[in-house]
């Protein structure tokens, strides 16, 4: 009964384009209304006062910043094009460039959401200049934007660490491999439905190795900020909110050494800034308000009483709650995702023997793959934003192979946790 | 049948497992037909802990437990039972517990519309360090996370350095280095398992986390008579319970991490440093340098002298006034 | 009589849009002091032994503001994400119906966080409140600053509410659209486009 009314009560709210912050909190004042064994809705001062003045997610905001410097200081633009140098020989051309330069830009922010947007704004007028096969450029680009939070630094995996007290250097360290891999599977996809259809691919761009050795530079800053956010927390300089911090002073620098650095620039990246982080907040807060909720109504206790009964093995309510996330995943913004479940399946995850730091990398996956799938996936949205003209399907049809390639790669973490754990093994 | 929901302790902690144990076990059968708790702890609640006292205050919670410390911000004499290195052992925080007792249900009946059901300590707040240290003094020059002002002041006057950091982020500021040392329970930091990330603990006391159960006066005061006097009795002996479990607890868990019997916590390998006289005697001068005469800045005069009445009247000690 | 409302709430937005653009201002230029004091710290700390003891604090306060400030920016560029499955169906007139809907379901929201926040407020003030930190910040300080954000907000969103139902009983969707409408794609691509040339075309000039 809750969970039939709060599953209604949410998609009717944003099938109806209420604004998906606004859906979720009042999704939970009618839960509050209905069940809560409480008068829930009076706490949502203290509630909001308390989510939105928390020192873990000072990152968020500091990591689309760091993100926005770099793109309006053409950074940005100039890996991009060291990039298509570099991988536009395989079948495929400029979409390995997307990939690669999100893989690298990955590696400097931990927003899924700033990457895409980043990397997109960047590529998407190369698409038609050398007849690209659209869908597959833009569900490239959405696609390997999810990276963003696999490879660290990574906000969500901040948050998931937050909220189940694992270790987050050691959440850093499985997401390497996995993004990696990811990163490299993403490219095969695209090789192998170039290799079918080769039209996909448009003109080859013609680069002399003289050009690819002079653009090596430009792939130098984001391994400097790579180096300082993810290297300060290593060295034991910074924590990784401290180290996000760390990322714009890196990116303030790189674009004065460019002679990039000046007001406007400044202006512009504030501005972007500060209409993504209104958004973002708006959806973090009333998302906490609504998990609060979801205690105060005993939802917590009705899911975890129902794997109870249902006496399954570790393996199967594993599957279970696989299947949860991708479901669900269709429709839910992921932060929100994220802050409402994370707390209730991690304790039962860990009750059945399977690791945090595992399970973590795999909650990050079944992410990426919620934000690539319509009808809510929010670099889809990203994507479409930052593109000429067109409907959404062409990204949503595009994404589709990815879509694929993220359920093998998930089946396969599952298979072997080692390609998470060996990193964080070898530093205990 | 009266129908109470009550918000319990953090769900990873041994605390909360006692309450659960209690509430579905001794106080079901005791309470019969009379009267039915069904709790669930403040973190599954979505709640962190600090604003719980304004809930309770505002009738949104009906009975919770927390931190009484945590709430020092809404009035310093929450703090008044925690201060660092005041009381070093179970026996002396009893005494100045029940000498204090009428003080804080009083505040709490009259600033917070809130009714006092029981105070209890946890196991001792303590440092753990990356290094094996030698004693008190060796944390002098160190990089030491503290959580509240006490412990702050005491850190301070040992010449340590104060850091601060989020929870989240303390095992690996530990592991890394960013951090020498933190405090935390010597049971909660064992559970947590931060003896993979820390080699010594040193046991002094510069804190209790002292914890209180209370419920809003106005759900209280619609109680029935009997129902009131039943809540009465069985806080009582939850209550009992936990200061037996303190004791039970903070021996387990030290043994456990120095390696030793381990019944209730995760066995590890630590050194546990001992406290000598002299480390016990430097910490009195502390108490009264440092911790008191800050304290009782944030407190007031008639706070302090009320406090000197009470608790330093039981335990033998005497803060300055401001 | 409509015709001069409408101009009246025109001068009330033009003055929240002032406000909201001062906003980015101190919101963001909060998060470059932020950033600016954390590199001091973690040098001081890293070769002096010394640490300013919370200014973890400090930035979770920052936070709370920044992004209070930043809800009235993202709404005035209509950036709060919404999903269009249906609102891409619907014809014209109903579309604007769930332009109203939408902006009613934000602010019937924020209005019940904002109506508690001020209980907070009012809390934090009446007992004094203040962190328990050694910082002991007074907390109706940075409270206040993040009330007055998120009252900026609801009344920014009532107002466009406002003007938007004025301009559609006038026959004026253009600006009803312009107001609380789903942001297109062409839109939102042309103020990218503008941002970064804005950025770049001032830099090459100085
Ligand atoms: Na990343
Ligand atoms: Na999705």
């Amino acid at each position: 009964m809750i969970i039939a009314v709060t599953l209604i009560c949410l998609f009717a709210l944003l099938f109806l384009s209420i604004p998906v912050a606004a859906a979720l909190g009042l999704t939970g004042i009618v839960l509050s209304e209905l069940f809560a064994f409480m008068p829930a809705t009076r706490g949502m001062g203290n509630i909001s006062w308390q989510s939105m003045n928390d020192a873990v997610l000072v990152a968020v905001p500091l990591f689309v910043l760091m993100g926005e410097i770099l793109l309006r200081s053409g950074v940005a633009g100039r890996m991009y094009g060291a990039m298509a140098g570099w991988l536009t020989w395989l079948p495929g051309g400029l979409i390995h460039a997307n990939i690669g330069t999100s893989t690298l830009f990955a590696a400097t922010s931990g927003s899924s959401v700033a990457t895409a947007a980043t990397v997109g704004t960047t590529a998407i007028p190369e698409a038609k200049k050398y007849g690209y096969s659209e869908p597959l450029f833009l569900g490239s680009l959405a696609a390997a934007g999810t990276l963003g939070i696999l490879i660290p630094p990574s906000i969500n995996l901040i948050l998931y660490g937050a909220m189940t007290n694992t270790s987050i250097p050691a959440l850093y360290l499985a997401g390497i491999i996995p993004g990696l891999g990811l990163a490299v599977l993403f490219s095969l996809t695209v090789v192998v439905a170039c290799l079918i259809k080769p039209e996909l691919g448009g003109h080859p761009v013609i680069v002399t190795w003289r050009e690819r050795l002079t653009s090596l530079p430009h792939l130098i800053p984001p391994l400097f900020i790579f180096m300082l956010v993810v290297g300060s927390i290593y060295a034991g300089w910074a924590t990784p909110t401290e180290a996000a911090a760390l990322g714009i002073i890196g990116a303030l620098f790189i674009a004065a050494l460019g002679r990039t650095l000046s007001i406007p620039m400044i202006k512009a990246a504030l501005t972007g800034t500060i209409r993504t982080t209104g958004m973002l907040m708006a959806i973090i807060a009333a998302a906490y308000f609504l998990n609060y909720v979801f205690g105060a109504i005993g939802l917590t206790r009705i899911v975890t009483a129902f794997f109870d009964a249902l006496a399954l093995s570790p393996f199967q309510t594993l599957m279970i709650i696989v299947a949860f996330y991708l479901v669900v995943g269709l429709f839910m913004e992921t932060l929100s995702l994220m802050v409402a479940t994370v707390p209730i399946f991690t304790p039962v995850i860990v009750s059945l023997g399977y690791d945090p730091v595992w399970f973590g990398i795999l909650v990050i996956m079944l992410v990426e793959t919620a934000l690539i799938t319509p009808p809510v996936g929010v670099n889809l949205f990203v994507i479409q934003g930052v593109r000429d003209k067109g409907p959404i399907s062409d990204v949503i049809r595009g994404v589709m192979p990815f879509v694929a390639t993220l359920l093998l790669a998930i089946a396969i973490m599952i298979a072997f946790p080692a390609i998470a754990l060996f990193l964080p093994g070898l530093a205990q | 049948q009266t129908e109470i929901r009550a918000i319990g302790y953090t769900s990873n902690l041994y605390l909360w497992g006692m309450e659960e144990a209690f509430y579905t076990g001794p106080f079901a059968e005791a309470a019969g037909d009379l009267v039915r708790i069904e709790a669930i702890p403040h973190d599954l609640a979505g709640l962190r802990g600090p604003e719980l006292l304004a809930l309770l205050q505002d009738g949104t919670l009906q009975i919770a437990s927390q931190n009484i410390s945590y709430m020092a911000g809404d009035d310093p004499r929450f703090e008044a039972l925690d201060l660092s290195g005041v009381t070093l052992t179970n026996a002396d925080a009893r005494l100045a517990t029940d000498a204090y007792r009428g003080v804080l249900a009083d505040v709490l009946s009259e600033r917070f519309n809130v009714h006092l059901l029981g105070l209890a300590p946890l196991p001792s707040q303590v440092f753990w360090c990356r290094d094996v240290i030698s004693g008190l003094d060796d944390l002098a020059g160190k990089k030491i996370r503290v959580f509240n002002a006490t412990t702050s002041d005491f850190v301070n006057a040992v010449g340590g350095t104060t850091v601060t950091m989020p929870f989240v982020e303390v095992i690996p500021a530990l592991q890394r280095g960013v951090a020498d040392c933190a405090v935390t329970g010597t049971s909660s930091g064992n559970t947590a398992r931060w003896f993979e990330v820390t080699q010594s603990v040193f046991p002094l006391n510069v804190g209790w986390s002292m914890v209180f159960w209370a419920a809003n006066k106005d759900a209280w005061d619609g109680f029935s008579p009997e129902v009131q006097a039943f809540l009465t009795e069985q806080y009582g002996i939850l209550e009992a319970e936990a200061w037996e479990a303190q004791i039970v607890q903070d021996l387990d868990a030290l043994s456990c991490s120095a390696g030793g019997e381990c019944n209730l916590g995760v066995s590890a390998s630590m050194t546990v440093v001992p406290v000598s006289d002299a480390d016990a005697a430097r910490a009195a001068e502390i108490v009264q340098a440092a911790v008191l005469p800050n304290w009782a800045s944030r407190c007031g005069a008639d706070c302090v002298a009320e406090w000197n009445g009470t608790v330093g009247a039981a335990i033998g000690i005497e803060a300055a006034l401001p | 009589m409509t015709a001069s409302l409408a101009r009246g709430l025109d001068r009330l937005l033009a003055g929240l849009r002032t406000l909201s653009s001062a906003g980015i201002w101190i919101g963001g230029g909060g998060l470059l002091v932020f950033s600016f004091a954390v590199l001091v710290e973690v040098l001081m700390r890293r070769f002096m032994n010394h640490s300013f003891a919370g200014l973890d604090e400090l930035g979770g306060y920052m936070l709370a503001i920044v992004g209070a400030i930043a809800f009235t920016e993202t709404l005035l560029h209509r950036g709060h994400i919404r999903i269009d499955v249906i609102h891409a169906r619907v014809g014209r007139r109903l579309q604007s119906a769930l332009d109203v809907l939408a902006m009613l379901g934000v602010i019937v929201f924020f209005g019940t966080m904002l109506f508690y926040a001020q209980h907070l407020l009012g809390r934090s003030i009446g007992l004094q409140s203040r962190s328990i930190s050694s910082l002991s910040v007074i907390l109706w300080v940075p409270q206040s600053i993040w009330f007055a954000g998120i009252a900026l907000f609801v009344v920014t969103a009532m107002t466009l509410l406002a003007r938007a139902i004025v301009a559609l009983l006038l026959g004026d969707r253009a600006t009803a659209v312009a107001l609380i409408g789903l942001r297109s794609a062409e839109e939102e691509l042309a103020e990218e486009v503008e941002l970064t040339a804005n950025a770049l075309g001032e830099e090459h000039r100085t």
